[in-house]
Formats: C-alpha cells, sequence, structure tokens
C-alpha cells in the first residue's frame, strides 16, 4: 500500500513539472528490483525526441495547412452573411404566363448610402447637385441626426457614374436586387408584388418563399394577351358605364386553369411601395375576384334549375304559375324584376330566359333548402375558398338557412359568393356536370374533371337553356355570331344599412364558349354602373353593360384561345319529349 | 546523424515555402483573371436581363394596341376575329 501511495505521489511530482528522472528511476526499481543511480543524460535525450517529434508534426502540419490554403484559398475566406445573399445568382424565380410571355424577373441595380460625413452641408450641397430629388435642408438635418442615410434606391448606370463624381467621399454603394413587372398593372392581382430586399407581400409572389418553387422559374396558367383584353374591356366599361369597379375571370372549363382574372381597379407593382401610403392605391390592391363576397343576383338561377333538374324535381315540361303571390315577408309578395310577370304559365327555360324570381321561387320549393344547401356546397360556393395565394375570402353565408333564405338564394339574393368559385361552379355545370378546381399553375393533363356533380344529361338541357338566354333573353348583346355563346345575366340591389335598394346595383354576366361543347367561362361583373342615355346606354341592368361587356370579350378572346368558329352550329334540345314551344306554332 | 536530419528537415522546409509562394503568386493572378471573367458575365447576363425585359416592355399588348391604334391609317391592323381563322380539320379526324 505504501509502495502505491509512493509511486502516485512521484507521479503527481513529474505531472506538476519536477525532475523526469526520477521517474523513470523508480520504474526501474521496480522493474529489475535494483537500484540505478541517476541517468539525466538518457532522460535529456528522450526529451530531446519527444520535442523533436512534436516539433515536426506540428510544422509538417503547418506545411501542409499553408500550402493547401496557397492552393485553395477560397475555404477559408470568410464571407459575412449579408453578402452572400446579395451574391446569389438570381434570388427569385422568374414568372412566366402559359406562352413563356415573361411576366417578372429580377434585375441587379445599386443602393446608394452615406456613412458619417464629415461635414453634412457639405456633403448635401454636393448631393442634391446629382441628386436633384433630394430637399437641401432635410438631406442636412439626416446626415447631422444619423451616421448612415439611404440616399437612392435602384440607381441606374449614369446616376452611379454621376454620385462617384460628385466629389463625396462617404458615399458607398450596395448591389441590391429589384424586381421589375414587365406587364406593369396586367395581372398584379394575381402576380403581387414584392417589397424592399425582394420580399413578397401578395399575390403568388408571396407564396414563392414558402413554397419549394425557389429558384426554379414558375410558369403560371394565366394567358398575358388574353388577360389583357379582359382588363381593357373591364376598364373601358367602368368608364362607359360610369361603374365605381368591376371583375371579370375566364376559366377553362376541363381543366381548371384560370387563364385570366382581371379586378379593377388595379395598381402597377413596380411603383406599388413609393405609393402604398395612399389609401386609394391601397384599396386597389383588394382582389374583388378572389377576395371578394358578392350577392352575383339572377346567375345564381342556373344553380336552382340545375339542381332540381338533377333531383327529377322538375322536367322541361313542366310550368309555373308567374303570378301567384310568394310570401317573403308577413305582408310581401316576392316580385320580378320590373314586376315584369308572364300571364301565361311558363316553363323551366322561360323562366330563366325570363329571369323570373317567383318561378325559381318555386322551384326552390320542390328542391327543398337541405338539398338546395348540399348542391351548393357540392358546387362549391359555400366554402372558404383555397387556392394558391394567400388572398382568398370566405363566402357570406345567410345566419339560418330559413325557408325565406332558401327563396331568395334560389335568384341569387341572401348569399354571397366568391366570384372565383361562382365561376368555377358554373365550369362544373356546363363541362357535363363534372366538379373542377381552379388553379393559377398550368395542368400537365388538360382533362382534370373530378367527381359528378350533374348527370351529363341535365348539364345539357342547362346548356340549352343558358343559349336561350342568350338568344332570346337578356343575354342578347353578349350572342356573338360564331361561338354560341350560353350564358346568364343577372342584377343585384347592393344592400346597404340592412336592407336592399337605393344604394345601386351589382350586374354580372355568367357565360360560356362555345355554346356546343363549351371550353371556357366567362364572368364579368360591374359594381354600381349607371345609365348613359348619350351614349345609348338606357338602364343600369345587366343587358345594358355586363352582357355587352362580356360580348366584346369574347369577340377578343375566342380566336386566341383557339376557340372553333361555326356561324351555322347551333344548340339543340336533346331530348324531343323534352321540347318546348319556344318558337311561335306558325313557323313550326 | 541528428544534425544532418535537422538541416534536410530545414531544407525541406525552405524548399517548400518557396514552392507555397510560387504556387500562391500563380494561384492569385489566375484567381483575379477568372473574377474578372466572371464579373465580366455576370455584367453580360445583367445586361442580358435588362435587354430581355425591355423586349418585353416593349412588345406587351398593351403598348403594341396603343401603337396599332394610333398607326391605324397606315397599317390598318386590328384584332383577329373568329371568321379570319380557318380551321381545318386534319385527315385522322375525318378518318
Amino acid at each position: 500500500m505504501g509502495k502505491i501511495f509512493k509511486n502516485k505521489l512521484i507521479k503527481t511530482k513529474v505531472i506538476a513539472g519536477d525532475d523526469i528522472g526520477v521517474f523513470f528511476k523508480e520504474e526501474k526499481v521496480n522493474a529489475n528490483n535494483e537500484l540505478v543511480n541517476h541517468n539525466s543524460l538518457s532522460v535529456s535525450k528522450e526529451r530531446l525526441h519527444l520535442a523533436k517529434f512534436f516539433f515536426v508534426l506540428i510544422f509538417s502540419i503547418f506545411i501542409i495547412r499553408s500550402t493547401s490554403l496557397a492552393i485553395f484559398p477560397g475555404e477559408v475566406r470568410s464571407i459575412p452573411r449579408s453578402i452572400i445573399s446579395k451574391t446569389i445568382e438570381n434570388p427569385l424565380p422568374e414568372i412566366f404566363d402559359r406562352n413563356n410571355n415573361l411576366l417578372v424577373t429580377s434585375v441587379k441595380t445599386k443602393r446608394a448610402s452615406i456613412r458619417n460625413p464629415v461635414n453634412p452641408k457639405e456633403t448635401a450641397r454636393l448631393i442634391k447637385a446629382v441628386l436633384p430629388s433630394w430637399d437641401e435642408n432635410r438631406l442636412i438635418e439626416k446626415l447631422q441626426k444619423r451616421s448612415y442615410i439611404e440616399l437612392a434606391d435602384n440607381i441606374n448606370d449614369i446616376e452611379h457614374y454621376d454620385i462617384l463624381n460628385s466629389g463625396v467621399a462617404e458615399v458607398e454603394f450596395h448591389p441590391v436586387w429589384r424586381r421589375i413587372y414587365t406587364n406593369k398593372e396586367l395581372a398584379s392581382h394575381i402576380i403581387g408584388y414584392s417589397g424592399r430586399d425582394l420580399v413578397g407581400l401578395s399575390g403568388i409572389e408571396k407564396t414563392i418563399p414558402k413554397s419549394k418553387l425557389l429558384h426554379k422559374n414558375i410558369k403560371l396558367s394565366i394567358d398575358i394577351t388574353v388577360q389583357f383584353h379582359l382588363e381593357d374591356e373591364i376598364k373601358k366599361g367602368i368608364d362607359l358605364y360610369n361603374a365605381d369597379s368591376g371583375f371579370g375571370v375566364i376559366i377553362d372549363v376541363m381543366s381548371g386553369e384560370i387563364i385570366a382574372s382581371a379586378s379593377l381597379p388595379t395598381f402597377d407593382p413596380n411603383t406599388i411601395n413609393q405609393n402604398y401610403s395612399n389609401s386609394e392605391y391601397k384599396k386597389s390592391t383588394f382582389n374583388q375576384v378572389m377576395q371578394g363576397s358578392y350577392e352575383l343576383g339572377s346567375v345564381m338561377k342556373i344553380l336552382t334549375l340545375a339542381m332540381a333538374l338533377e333531383d327529377n324535381k322538375i322536367n322541361l315540361n313542366d310550368t309555373f304559375d308567374d303570378t301567384i303571390c310568394i310570401k317573403i315577408a308577413s305582408n310581401r309578395c316576392l316580385n320580378n324584376y320590373n314586376n315584369d310577370n308572364a300571364l301565361e304559365p311558363i316553363k323551366p327555360v322561360k323562366c330563366l330566359v325570363r329571369s323570373s324570381n317567383r318561378c325559381m321561387a318555386q322551384i326552390a320549393k320542390l328542391v327543398g333548402r337541405s338539398k338546395q344547401k348540399s348542391f351548393l356546397q357540392e358546387v362549391g360556393l359555400l366554402d372558404e375558398y383555397f387556392l394558391e395565394v394567400f388572398e382568398t375570402g370566405s363566402p357570406i353565408l345567410p345566419d339560418k338557412w330559413s325557408n325565406n333564405s332558401m327563396i331568395t338564394i334560389s335568384f341569387g339574393q341572401g348569399l354571397g359568393v366568391i366570384p372565383l368559385s361562382f365561376a368555377s361552379g358554373i365550369a362544373s355545370i356546363v363541362n357535363g356536370g363534372y366538379k373542377i378546381k381552379p388553379t393559377l399553375y398550368p395542368v400537365s393533363e388538360p382533362d382534370q374533371r373530378g367527381k359528378s356533380i350533374i348527370r351529363e344529361e341535365v348539364s345539357e338541357k342547362i346548356r340549352y337553356a343558358m343559349r336561350q338566354v342568350v338568344k332570346n333573353g337578356s343575354g342578347k348583346k353578349a350572342d356573338i355570331p360564331g361561338y354560341a355563346v350560353i350564358g346568364k345575366t343577372g342584377t343585384a340591389d347592393i344592400p346597404c344599412k340592412g336592407s336592399y335598394g337605393g344604394c345601386g346595383n351589382r350586374t354580372a354576366f355568367v357565360g360560356a364558349f362555345p355554346g356546343w361543347d363549351p371550353k371556357y367561362v366567362l364572368l364579368v361583373s360591374f359594381e354600381r354602373p349607371k345609365a348613359n342615355i348619350k351614349k345609348g346606354i338606357k338602364r343600369n341592368s345587366s343587358y345594358w353593360n355586363a352582357g355587352p361587356t362580356a360580348g366584346n370579350i369574347i369577340q377578343l378572346v375566342a380566336p386566341l384561345l383557339g376557340v372553333e368558329y361555326n356561324e351555322f352550329k347551333e344548340i339543340e334540345l336533346p331530348l324531343i319529349n323534352d321540347l318546348i314551344d319556344e318558337q311561335p306554332k306558325e313557323i313550326l | 546523424m541528428f544534425k544532418v536530419f535537422v538541416y534536410s528537415l530545414f531544407l525541406t522546409f525552405i524548399s517548400l515555402i518557396v514552392f507555397n509562394q510560387i504556387i500562391s503568386h500563380e494561384i492569385k493572378n489566375q484567381t483575379r483573371e477568372l473574377n474578372q471573367i466572371n464579373s465580366s458575365i455576370r455584367y453580360q447576363e445583367n445586361k442580358e436581363i435588362l435587354l430581355r425585359t425591355d423586349w418585353i416592355v416593349r412588345t406587351s399588348p398593351a403598348r403594341l394596341k396603343d401603337l396599332a391604334e394610333k398607326n391605324f391609317t397606315k397599317l390598318k391592323l386590328e384584332p383577329a376575329k373568329g371568321k379570319n381563322i380557318k380551321f381545318i380539320k386534319l385527315e385522322e379526324d375525318k378518318n
């Protein structure tokens, strides 16, 4: 025990830096059981070998490392994080339309700033000479107060050269990326915009960093030429009818691709950051097509008719009395638009052509409110809408789905729907009855139809009825020869102060073309349009505004979309026993 | 023996350092050249993006429509209509 204790003590001594020879001596005593004299020379030799070994090791590490550094200097070059973000090739992907037209790109510009100027007054004077937009006194004040000031963002080469030559030594330039929206206002609600340092703030731009699309170019389903015609015509319409705002959307009925979506007034994403404090400008960023929720009026009658036909509650030969009183309040009967009642009993197609509220209320009663609700749910009108952008609204449902709600919803009041979901709902009705999901990205398979909502036969009947509306009813002005346009107009009072009337109206037209085999659905709507007698617009109903605008759009857009033009094709009623007397008997 | 070893080690180190210096000098030169080429490529690329953007702005539908309207008397350009386009059915469709 004593020996072990002694050894331990000696070892402790060695570690403390005492004579290492003692250690060896003790080791030898233990090994040979003999006493050996003090051997300092051999110990120092050993030490020297050890030192030599360490010296060679460290030096060779040093040489190898320095050689590798000389050959690969970039390996250790430390770069601050902020600079890395600025030097990446292209920080946000480019955005293209469906025909590979460039919509958004990024260009490299410079940002000029100034740091700790020695003589603020002199600096301000020199800067003012090259950047005249600065107020000299304000600049002096800023320079005296702060150590770092941004002089100008997105400067071009000439400005850069001018500032360099201005004689101010404290100016710094930083490379920055800037998003360029090549088509300015076009499709700005879909594309969205980015703020400073390329932070997406709305639309597709906002979705980029969160998705895995970074550094991959994005292709959208929109066609920029179609988009232009849609926006242009709606803009013309707003001016002509003196409307507050307007919107329109075109959807492919088979794939659900959004070909164009316009919401006016619109904004220029290139300049939005400078003007964002302006409240008018702020308002224009609201995307009515996807964020809004509106009562679109009689266009809903298409769905009422579809649900009744699908449920076999009516057939096209049934008749309805248009003169009876349908109570919607204790002492009030339901009126037709402009009290225009048919004196004779009318058939369902005629109901749609005349846009009869009373007739639709009767049909809705036959269907029942639970079926109505479930059908609208199935079509997709009651869901909170999900799309590829963050700006989506939600429908406004009645507090209680009562009988009165059922009646008002049957002709398009009392239920606020998102225009995009309504358009896709109509697309699902006219494409043979299969549900489609609207999308902003092009799809690989042109036929993306989902589950069946209505039978193909019902879809055909609805198309026939919609054709009659355009041919003989309120949609006449949208009847573009060669496309057998089908559609329905709607005029709804805008609710205000808890009631309807006195606050203007909202007009809408929903249609599809070509009628014989619909390829695209179009929805156009105006808010508070007015009559314009001087220009021949006698009233403010959709017959006078949304209808003609939709017609113009179809005329311009159909050739671009490659829709077949045929003046002689017409839609015929699918079943002979459902034939109705649309034409006077003498002609037949 | 030890002395020889130390001297040879020392000489090796010296020669390695010289070798390092030569290589690093060459590398620096080449890196500078490479950086110049890279920066000129980046400059050209940026210019290309600018030119492409400029072209897109110049051929944007809004601008073309304005130009067509302005020069209508001379060029008589207007949007295509359905009847301007002839649809030809392919042989396969007929069969």
